[in-house]
């Protein structure tokens, strides 16, 4: 008996496979231990899920967007004759018509940039010109970029294969770090096609550009993959690599096509040509074929509706994907964070092993598994073999692991791009496909399930990078120093370089010769002083020494930003990293390290930091309900002062402790709205600061949904008592030093702002203020929400009152003033 | 404009409130904005004061082109050299051709775009004099005249000899000309004198850096010599302060360095010269010799090369109690080695006998070549059962000490469970174990197949193996085409299979060999035809290995 139930379990797995390839066929039972599972459409699987009445409460959103049919163009005339026959050797007997219109664009001297969903066949685009071009002169070289290794590495394979199939000699290769170095010459020397990743440019190939010449002077393209992630810091340090590349192809004389790829995003020409410093031709018409599609959004039912307290996203994430994977669906579930990953597949395999389900068929996948194990996951899921996979937004970028039938995101995952980009993941060309999002409990979620035709009909996010951020901009200009001296006048980004050139003359690592070039004068290697992915170059990390005694070998077991620091890892602080607590022991700030144990406590540790803010330059600014909408330039110190110890159930107070570190200053951009204090008359001073820090909440929230940033990107900051404006003000400054561009934006979609935040906060269906609107409840108190949604609306409605007469909106704000302390939120 | 006015006042700010730990007083430029750049330092005054004044400090004179000023110094040193024996040597040089000697001075480490150099130092010989021509670079937009200048000083059939060259300062050189859009200058060859300091005389001194080698080996010693660690700085500082008395040290290191260079090209010649009269050279540096001698198959050489060192060895012994025993033992193993490669397999198996007798560190290794031989080419099964026994015993005893001879213990079960065999074999009456194959075969005559090669095939002792290996990349870089596949196939199948089954009993040398004729027939020695054994062994294990 027990021997036929196992046989039964291994038939489970290997069964919905066999019987997975039609589409619409009777549906077969099979008894497998006590349950019934059959194959089925996911149609029948959608049904049936929709059945249960517990899922069917928590839908609060279903679109159905209905099949298209394919726009193809014919293969272009010019195509040489082996790359056409290579392509209809591989099906490609027409193009689609965004492939064909890239192509033509190309062919006719502009840069494009090709906005698209997953799998419509990006890299046709330039992959076909590439290769047209070599087939024409093989001396033709070109330069692809990826935000990843991985993508590179399979993007080399596809390039490769259809180079195969067209009977061209190609000579492709990925360079980046994992390149052995007896290869690396020879790609110098003669690699066609080099694919790298932003980071390899910077630091090893442009400042070598000399042992690359023969790259650089017959450079005819340079792809930029996956544009849209590059924004904020990263955008911004990869706009100047590019502006380097660039540089360095004149040098040789060659003017390279730019291509940039992007998922769909708000402003994809803007993105490029801030990348890039070009013009672009954008092609954004998706002419590829694709099957019904139903979208979902599910809210978990409020447990407490008091608190705002919802269920987790878990059980219904997990409940939804079971639907399909027991009926032989291929599923894949989006996860935001590593942990979450873990946990939702341990879930789904326990759900899965209890009900005899096909357990080996699902896998996880997330940065941090082995590159062979990842190729392998994506060539089981290319096949068919998967029936499930757990993954981050690892799976989101354009790795090839064919369509699949229904997506399931746990959680919204930060902006309408992405989340169309893992929704894009299920959809077969034919077939009917599904994805539900399952949001969670924080703001952004709550916001999204409450309006689900945000997702649907808003328009997709903006992308923000300011290259000219001089923090980051001084950094790059060291290295394109380095690289080829500067000729007077010559221009670097927006403009000329002069003066800038002489700031760091006077720094002492550039020199102006008598030919009035500026030349490298330092021994240094400036371009190991950048990092691409981290803004500020100073990071304390936090170092674990072992358990008391055991004099084990000390260890980096992670990073801590210089300006959190303070607050996470002061003496005395309880440290999380990786859900186990450390006991920082000492803290050496000029070494930037933060000596700390493992432990065993019951309590956390919350400090307090003083944060003073102090505007230096208003760059706009303009009268708006309620008051002034403004973004400039502002100088913020903070300095921590205490701690506190809390218990971590109830949070009662155990006792507090002094921190003795300096204070930090973050010179940034910030945008703030000064509220006129004519509209508080009456309002208590508590009513006021609950009323600032709700609606400051509010306000976050949806300028990190506005902006696709990330949401530590943004901080907040409210003032009762405004000491340069002498009235209540909320700020929200940007972490990064110098700004990435965010304030700005701001500052222009004020209106929506506003409206977005009295939205979030009005159709929140806690009573009394939640972590999902106006922040937790004990933090403001009273009746926070109440007072937030006041002052939103105050903001977005003309006041009936006319607004006092005021001098100026412009004032002399270097002026040093009085500081006021306040308490910042996170 | 719009853009450039925004990114003036952001500059504005990020003055203001940019915390800058400004460089030491000398580090920042003393006039950070001339007051009107000039199109070649030629027409700025400033410039040619500054160049005048450099050549004027270094005695030199100033070589003026179009696009710029160089200074030029010459200096002859009297260096009377015998170089008779270049064309011998086993590195590649060419004496037909013009020797420079080159060494740069830069700004730094490592051959990125932002690396100048800003002094070379030109070398060569003319008689008994060593004439070094120095060539500087007034300021950094004298760049294309400094460069012009030394494409036309460099001979286009030159061959450089330099120290470390071919990885740092020639990249380098070629590096600023095509900053400077210009052609690298050609030249016919390139010998890196590093490479070979390494091999010849690395052995008795503490790194390979000029600076050592020189003083061990050519006995040069400089006095107030600048470090190189601070030759960048000096020149940074000359650019932004323009005293030229701050390069002179730089000039003086330069200058060395370029002398020691043509002296360790002597000091490496006369090693070879092979006379009475020529002092013994170090024994230690003749087997270095050897070992690119041999590395180049140039295996007669090779063992003249070790003859003397033994010769040497013997004298320094004579001189000094004790001598050094070790490279002794070392120079005899390579020396039977040689005997072996140049054919002359009986000396080569009467060298590893005494070297196997003397019990010294490789009596062990020599044992087993004494195996190898016995068995080989003399079918002399309990001879080779007898020795590889011998080299048990000093694994164990080895082992037993602490030190364990891994080669030898990798090579030994497979051995001795197949000589066993082989016994018993030999004791049924298999009568081709028992004739000599070198006299069925004539080997003792300059080989064609070696049948050591064939051995190591199979066994694949370490240093063997690392000899293939290198073999393979020396052919690798003439140029020949990469391995064929089949080839490949071989090399990881014995690695990867390393127990075949036994070629007699035909089980897993891991197994304990047959021990007598009743265990012999249950043995699959059925399966074993009969013919095998008596083809000779070279084709028995090699079906295709050309």
């Amino acid at each position: 008996m027990l021997i036929a139930l196992l046989l039964a379990l291994v038939l489970a797995g290997a069964l919905p496979r066999l019987l997975d390839s039609g589409a619409n066929r009777t549906p077969v039972l099979k008894e497998v231990g006590m349950r019934l599972y059959a194959d089925s459409s996911v149609r029948e699987a959608l049904t049936r899920l929709l059945e249960d009445p517990e899922v069917k409460a928590a839908v609060v959103g279903h679109r159905v967007l209905p099949a298209r049919a394919p726009e193809t163009r014919p293969l272009p005339e010019w195509l040489d004759a082996r790359l056409r026959a290579g392509l209809l050797a591989r099906g490609f007997v027409e193009l689609y018509r965004h492939q064909a219109e890239a192509v033509e664009v190309l062919r006719g001297g502009s840069d494009v940039v090709v906005v698209t969903p997953t799998a419509s066949g990006k890299s046709l685009c330039y992959n076909l010109p590439v290769l047209q071009a070599i087939a024409e002169d093989p001396s033709s070289r070109a330069l692809y970029l990826f935000p990843t290794k991985a993508l590179s590495q399979d993007q080399t394979s596809e390039l490769r294969e259809l180079a195969a199939t067209s009977r061209l000699e190609l000579a492709a290769a990925v360079y980046d770090g994992d390149t052995p170095a007896p290869i690396r010459s020879s790609i110098r020397a003669a690699g066609q096609v080099v694919l790298t990743n932003p980071d390899m440019l910077h630091a090893a190939i442009l400042p070598h550009h000399t042992k690359w010449f023969q790259l650089f002077e017959q450079l005819r393209y340079v792809v930029v993959d996956e544009a849209h992630t590059y924004r904020g810091v990263f955008g911004s340090h990869v706009a100047n690599v590019l502006r380097r590349l660039l540089r360095i192809c004149a040098h040789y004389g060659s003017s390279p096509r730019i291509v940039c790829c992007s998922a769909t995003i708000g402003n994809p020409r803007e993105l490029a040509e801030t990348l890039t410093g070009r013009r672009f031709v954008v092609v954004d018409r998706n002419g590829a074929a694709s099957g019904e599609r139903h979208v979902l959004v599910m809210n978990p039912p409020l447990v407490d509706p008091q608190l705002g307290i919802r269920a987790g996203a878990f059980g219904l994430t997990r409940r939804a994907a079971l639907a399909f994977i027991r009926t032989g669906r291929q599923t894949i579930v989006f996860g935001r964070t590593r942990t979450a990953v873990e946990l939702l597949l341990t879930g789904l395999r326990e759900a899965l092993r209890e009900g005899r389900g096909p357990v080996e068929r699902v896998r996880g996948y997330r940065g941090g598994y082995l590159p062979n194990e990842r190729r392998a996951i994506e060539g089981a899921l290319r096949r068919g073999e998967l029936l499930g996979v757990v993954s981050t937004n690892a799976l989101e970028l354009g790795i090839d692991i064919g369509r699949l039938d229904a997506a399931v995101l746990a959680g919204y995952p930060g902006s309408i791009a992405a989340t169309w980009q893992q929704i894009g993941r299920a959809g077969r060309r034919q077939d009917v496909s599904v994805a539900i999002l399952v949001a969670t409990s924080s703001p952004t979620d709550q916001y999204v399930a409450n309006h689900p035709e945000y997702l649907f009909e808003g328009d997709p996010e903006e992308v923000r990078l300011d290259p000219e951020n001089l923090h980051i901009l001084l950094g790059h200009l060291r290295a394109a120093t380095f690289e080829l001296p500067f000729a007077p006048g010559e221009r670097f980004g927006m403009a000329a370089a002069d003066e800038l050139l002489a700031f760091l003359a006077e720094e002492g690592h550039v020199r102006h010769a008598p030919d009035g070039r500026w030349y490298w004068a330092s021994e240094n290697f400036p371009a190991a002083e950048i990092s691409l992915r981290v803004a500020a170059p100073e990071n304390v990390v936090v170092i674990d020494t072992g358990p008391e005694g055991r004099g084990e070998r000390p260890r980096v077991i992670g990073e801590v930003d210089l300006f959190s620091a303070p607050t996470l890892v002061h003496e005395g602080a309880i440290y999380l990293h990786e859900s186990r607590q450390f006991h920082v022991d000492r803290l050496d700030w000029e070494e930037r390290k933060a000596y700390v144990r493992p432990v065993d406590v019951d309590h956390y540790t919350q400090a307090e930091l003083a944060v003073t803010l102090k505007p230096l330059e208003t760059f706009e600014g303009s009268e708006t309900a309620g008051g002034e909408r403004v973004h400039g330039e502002v100088m913020l110190s903070s300095l921590a002062t205490i701690y506190k110890k809390l218990r971590l159930e109830t949070h009662e107070n155990l006792g507090w402790g002094r921190i003795r570190l300096p204070e930090l200053e973050l010179h940034t951009t910030a945008y703030w709205i000064a509220l006129d204090p004519i509209h508080f008359e009456g309002w208590r001073r508590d009513e006021l600061d609950v009323a600032l820090v709700g609606a400051g909440r509010a306000l976050q929230t949806i300028a990190g949904m506005l902006l696709m940033s990330d949401p530590r990107d943004l901080g907040l900051l409210p003032q009762v008592r405004s000491p340069h404006f002498e009235r209540p003000a909320i700020y929200l400054y940007e972490a990064v030093p110098g700004g990435v561009g965010l304030a700005p934006r701001l500052f222009q979609r004020h209106e929506e702002l506003v409206r977005g935040a009295l939205e979030l906060v009005r159709s929140c269906a806690c009573s009394r203020g939640c972590p999902a609107c106006t922040g937790p409840r004990l933090e403001t108190g009273g009746d926070g929400k109440r007072m937030a949604e006041r002052l939103l609306a105050l903001l977005c409605h003309p006041s009936p009152i006319p607004p006092a007469p005021r001098q100026s909106s412009r004032r002399d704000v270097t002026r040093e003033l009085a500081r006021e302390p306040a308490t910042v939120v996170p | 404009m719009n853009e450039a006015r925004i990114r003036e006042r952001r500059l504005a700010r990020f003055r203001l409130h940019q915390q800058t730990r400004p460089g030491p007083p000398g580090q920042r430029d003393a006039d950070p904005a001339h007051p009107r750049p000039f199109p070649s330092s030629l027409d700025s005054p400033v410039a040619r004061e500054r160049a005048r004044q450099l050549a004027g400090s270094l005695r030199g004179r100033l070589l003026t082109t179009p696009t710029g000023v160089v200074v030029e110094t010459e200096t002859r040193v009297r260096l009377p050299a015998d170089l008779a024996a270049l064309g011998r040597l086993p590195y590649p040089i060419d004496p037909g051709r013009p020797l420079v000697f080159l060494d740069t001075e830069t700004t730094g480490l490592g051959t990125a775009a932002g690396t100048l150099p800003f002094l070379v130092g030109l070398g060569s010989w003319e008689g008994d004099e060593f004439r070094v021509r120095q060539l500087f670079l007034p300021d950094q937009s004298d760049e294309p005249a400094f460069l012009d200048v030394l494409a036309a000083a460099i001979p286009p059939d030159a061959w450089l000899v330099t120290y470390n060259g071919r990885a740092f300062d020639w990249p380098l050189v070629v590096t600023r000309y095509r900053l400077r859009h210009r052609a690298p200058p050609t030249h016919a060859g390139h010998l890196d004198l590093l490479p070979v300091a390494r091999q010849v005389w690395r052995h008795r001194l503490q790194d390979a850096r000029l600076s050592t080698v020189e003083v061990g080996v050519a006995g040069v010693v400089r006095r107030h010599d600048l470090p190189g660690a601070l030759v960048p700085a000096r020149y940074f500082a000359y650019l932004r302060s323009g005293r030229p008395s701050l390069l002179l040290d730089v000039a003086r290191h330069n200058l060395q360095d370029v002398v020691s260079l043509a002296r360790l090209l002597e000091v490496l010649c006369r090693a070879l010269r092979d006379d009475a009269r020529s002092p013994l050279v170090d024994p230690g540096d003749l087997l270095g010799l050897a070992h690119a001698f041999a590395r180049q198959h140039r295996h007669h050489e090779a063992l003249q090369c070790l003859d003397r060192a033994v010769a040497s060895a013997n004298a320094a012994a004579a001189a000094v109690a004790g001598g050094r025993p070790v490279l002794v033992e070392r120079i005899a193993a390579d020396r039977a080695r040689a005997l072996a490669r140049t054919g002359r397999h009986h000396e080569a198996l009467e060298a590893w006998l005494r070297l196997a007798e003397r019990g010294g560190p490789f009596a062990a290794f020599a044992w087993l070549q004494v195996a190898k031989y016995r068995e080989h080419m003399m079918r002399d099964v309990i001879g080779a059962l007898h020795a590889t026994e011998r080299a048990g015993a000093l694994a164990e005893r080895a082992r037993a000490f602490g030190r364990p001879l891994r080669s030898v213990e990798r090579d030994l079960p497979r051995r001795l469970h197949r000589l066993r065999c082989a016994d018993v074999m030999r004791a049924r009456g298999a009568p081709e174990l028992a004739q000599p194959v070198a006299e069925r075969h004539g080997i003792g005559q300059p080989r064609q197949a070696d049948p050591l090669d064939a051995e190591a095939r199979d066994d694949g002792s370490d240093e063997q193996r690392a000899l293939r290996r290198k073999r393979r990349r020396a052919e690798g870089a003439a140029g020949e085409p990469r391995r064929d596949p089949g080839r490949q196939e071989r090399v990881t199948g014995t690695r990867r299979v390393p127990d075949r089954p036994c070629r007699y009993c035909r089980q897993s040398p891991a197994l304990e060999p047959i021990q007598g004729p009743g265990q012999m027939e249950r043995a699959a020695f059925a399966q074993r035809d009969h013919d095998l054994l008596m083809r000779p062994r070279k084709q028995l294990d090699q079906p295709s290995a050309t």
